[in-house]
């Protein structure tokens, strides 16, 4: 399960960080932390990237770049 | 055409090719305005 | 020198220059706030070496003399990020006297991240906290007093937009000089096992790079090494499996794996929200905000792409309309009136005939037709700047994302490429109508994938972006970033575009007193190289001379152009020539006219009208003369070779600069050349066969 795999108004929470280097520093940086609850909002009209919630604020990012962000299995 | 001419002619060609190596070549090639479109490479 | 009195009530400041850096999160108000604090003695360069701007102020307060430094936004002080470096280079090596952390109060957690590192570095702290009436307005209750003591720093609530609290924050900044060390913030604990290890880290140092402590702040060296920071780990020569490093570290690495840096994310992270958990209270109940409103409409599937289109479109043709006037009038006063004054001060002074004429036929009609397109540059430049601060930037990058990324671009990258278009702007918008643009996407568009796929191939840089709340730009913000992206331009006019504009004159009389410009030098050339252009329908001299000229700037094609086709009837036949006071009346009148046009333009920007007025105005104008050597298809390809043919202003110079060889320069030369030849061979001959506009 990743964060990719969400859709707009699905919640879930983060429980590894699989993105490598500055990708993974840059989205720590930004409060894409494990243990972080993150909700997709939206995603772009030509479904790519799309944008999300985190830490109370809006950040938009690629699937891409989004596949690495994986989450915990739903209860 | 006289001396004088001459030499405002030299003044003037000299002060252009200054005015043009001062503005571009000491700027490294920076080009001002380009920042915000994508680089001018 | 510092005023007695300041000397007087702050002993502890000597009188040298305080140094405060200003740093902040990106969409923080940082740059408000700078605007705010520093007016009209904001100075804006560049950081050496990089397009990064670094703005910088020189102010006055009860004497002291201050010295304000903007560093680039930033979530972080990672090695990561070009602005991101400058940041830090600048606060471990320059060592300012203090720093000013923008705060986003609407943001406190992540906005603390950075407070947090700001404060690893034992430089005193002041926070403002900005959006102060935003928070407020949302329901926010910041404790701000709990707020100082938790992080050991003067926190200071500020509306930057509205100018509320700059007095404060100057106080709070000379009040922490004169505190001197005392004003040091009190160092945070990022918990046991990490403070253990700094502990013997900074030990270790000391004790055997002792040369380190001499360039670094201890715990922030320390705090890096631990994260494993590659700028960090190479400057000090250290290597992460130095016995020191295994000393300290050894443990954690044991306990959470080898990635310390997250962990060190994390314990911040912690820190952060801990303390935004103790001093924010949030109501309980959120109400759907302005800008979820606006977004679920601007960032809808189906409305998205139709919404940007529709923005751009809207911001072209406010551009285009609101300037035109001015341009028209521009191009009245700058071929009529001044150029006679320029005439009569110089015949008055007794100036030889062949420097009337360099000045009206060289100077003026080179830099005047250059000038002209001021009213556009900067009309588009508003426009731009309204979007990045407006907060529409970050959707359409975010909307565009997707189709620019496939051609290897930044979402972000595609408002600059309508709009701007840098320096091929004047060239455009200059030699034809502005239809064209669509061309230039289309091409800059094509060039953008050939790049991508030749000389730059590599990642494409991530997205990662913050979608900021919307925010009505504050009407000086927009003046000051306006001007300061606009005055490039005019700065170009005053320098190299005046310099070529005298040596193309030149060139155009010599030998000298040459009848027909076709004869002389750059004639000659043109009509030399004309035969190479024939094929793409301006195989004529005028056009090929002004396209070697334009090597050095594509500015100076329109220039050269001005030049060639300078209008030689400009002369009023009947009558005296008005006097100077009659022409100042006159260009005062004519603005004012411009103006209401400008204005009715603008009203009536849906309708078809201006068009009209615009088709009727191009009698007047360069655009009209060069269009008798050009038919709509060979205009098409003279637009698309100048727009490719050469990588842009002073390509050289930066070349040699960066590879210390010419080598590379010549590939890029012949490679640019080649294209934009093919490509315009391709428009105007396919143009042709389909028969459009031969």
């Amino acid at each position: 399960m990743n964060l990719a795999m969400l859709k707009p108004g699905e919640k879930g929470r983060i429980a590894k960080m699989g993105a490598i280097g500055p990708l993974r520093r840059r989205l720590m940086d930004m409060g894409v932390l494990v243990g972080e609850e993150i909700t997709v909002e939206k995603v772009a009209p030509l479904g790519d990237p799309i944008e999300i919630t985190v830490k109370n604020y809006n950040l938009s990012l690629r699937k891409k770049e989004a596949e690495g962000i994986l989450l915990e299995d739903p209860k | 055409m006289g001396i004088v001419d001459f030499v405002l002619i030299g003044l003037i060609v000299g002060g252009a090719f200054y005015l043009l190596y001062r503005s571009l070549w000491k700027k490294k090639g920076y080009c001002h305005g380009c920042d915000s479109a994508g680089k001018c490479k | 020198m510092t005023a007695p009195t300041a000397a007087r009530s702050f002993p502890v400041v000597e009188t040298a220059v305080l140094r405060v850096a200003v740093a902040g999160n990106p969409n923080s108000g940082k740059s408000t706030l700078i605007n705010s604090l520093a007016g009209t003695r904001l100075h804006v360069g560049n950081w050496p070496g990089v397009t990064v701007e670094k703005k910088e102020a020189a102010l006055e307060h009860r004497g002291q003399r201050i010295a304000l430094i903007d560093l680039p936004g930033t979530y972080s002080l990672s090695p990561y990020t070009e602005e991101e470096i400058i940041a830090r280079d600048f606060l471990v090596h320059d060592r300012p006297d203090i720093i000013v952390d923008v705060v986003d109060a609407t943001n406190l957690e992540r906005n603390l991240y950075l407070t947090l590192q700001l404060l690893e570095l034992g430089i005193p702290v002041i926070v403002a906290l900005n959006i102060y009436d935003e928070a407020e307005k949302k329901g926010y209750k910041i404790d701000v007093k709990a707020m100082e003591a938790a992080l050991g720093v003067t926190v200071v609530p500020t509306v930057a937009t509205r100018k509320t609290g700059m007095n404060d924050l100057l106080e709070a900044v000379t009040g922490a000089i004169a505190k001197g060390s005392r004003s040091l913030p009190r160092s945070q604990s990022y918990g046991e096992d990490i403070e253990a290890a700094v502990k013997m880290l900074t030990a270790g140092i000391v004790d055997r790079h002792p040369a380190l402590v001499e360039r670094y702040p201890r715990r922030w060296l320390a705090l890096k090494l631990m994260e494993g920071d590659r700028r960090v780990l190479a400057e000090a020569n250290i290597s992460g499996v130095d016995s020191l490093m295994k000393d300290a570290v050894g443990h954690l690495r044991e306990a959470h794996g080898e990635d310390l840096e997250s962990l060190m994310a994390d314990a911040r992270y912690s820190l952060a929200a801990g303390l935004t958990r103790e001093v924010l209270q949030r109501p309980s109940v959120r109400k759907t905000e302005m800008t979820e409103k606006i977004d679920r409409v601007v960032l809808n599937r189906f409305l998205g792409i139709p919404i940007f289109f529709a923005a751009m479109w809207f911001v072209f043709k406010m551009t285009f309309d609101l300037s035109a006037p001015f341009a028209d009038w521009l191009d009245g006063a700058i071929n009529g009136p001044l150029t006679r004054w320029i005439e009569a001060s110089t015949n008055l002074l007794h100036g030889p005939d062949w420097l009337v004429s360099l000045m009206t036929k060289g100077v003026i009609a080179g830099v005047g037709s250059v000038l002209v397109f001021v009213p556009v540059i900067f009309a588009m430049m508003f426009f731009i700047t309204f979007l990045e601060g407006s907060g529409y930037m970050a959707r359409a990058a975010f909307v565009m994302d997707r189709a620019m990324h496939s051609m290897g671009l930044h979402g972000k990258s595609f408002i600059p490429m309508i709009l701007g278009f840098g320096c091929n702007v004047p060239a455009q918008s200059g030699t034809v109508l502005w239809s064209l643009y669509v061309m230039g996407i289309v091409l800059a568009v094509l060039m953008g994938i050939l790049f991508k796929r030749t000389l730059f191939r590599g990642e494409s840089p991530m997205f990662i972006m913050e979608l900021p709340p919307y925010r009505m730009p504050s009407g000086r913000s927009l003046a000051i970033h306006t001007w300061e992206k606009g005055k490039h331009f005019l700065i170009k006019a005053g320098t190299y575009i005046l310099a070529v504009s005298v040596l193309v004159w030149f060139l155009l009389n010599l030998p000298w007193g040459v009848e027909n410009k076709k004869d002389s030098y750059l004639g000659k050339v043109g009509s030399a190289i004309a035969p190479v252009f024939a094929p793409l329908g301006f195989g004529n001299w005028e056009a090929s001379s002004s396209l070697i000229a334009g090597v050095i700037a594509k500015e100076i094609v329109v220039g050269t152009m001005g030049e060639i086709y300078v209008r030689e009837t400009e002369k009023k036949p009947e009558g005296p020539a008005p006097t100077f006071f009659e022409d100042l009346r006159e260009i005062g009148t004519s603005f004012a006219s411009a103006g209401r046009e400008a204005f009715t333009n603008v009203i009536s920007t849906v309708g078809i009208t201006s068009l009209k007025a615009e088709e009727k105005e191009e009698e007047a104008t360069l655009r009209s003369v060069v269009a008798k050597s050009f038919t709509p298809l060979s205009a098409y390809a003279f637009m698309a070779f100048v727009l490719l043919y050469m990588p842009c202003v002073v390509a050289a110079a930066a070349f040699k600069h960066e590879f210390g060889t010419w080598k590379w320069f010549g590939v890029a030369f012949v490679y640019q050349t080649i294209l934009a030849w093919s490509v315009a061979f391709i428009v105007y001959q396919g143009g042709k066969l389909f028969g459009i506009g031969g």
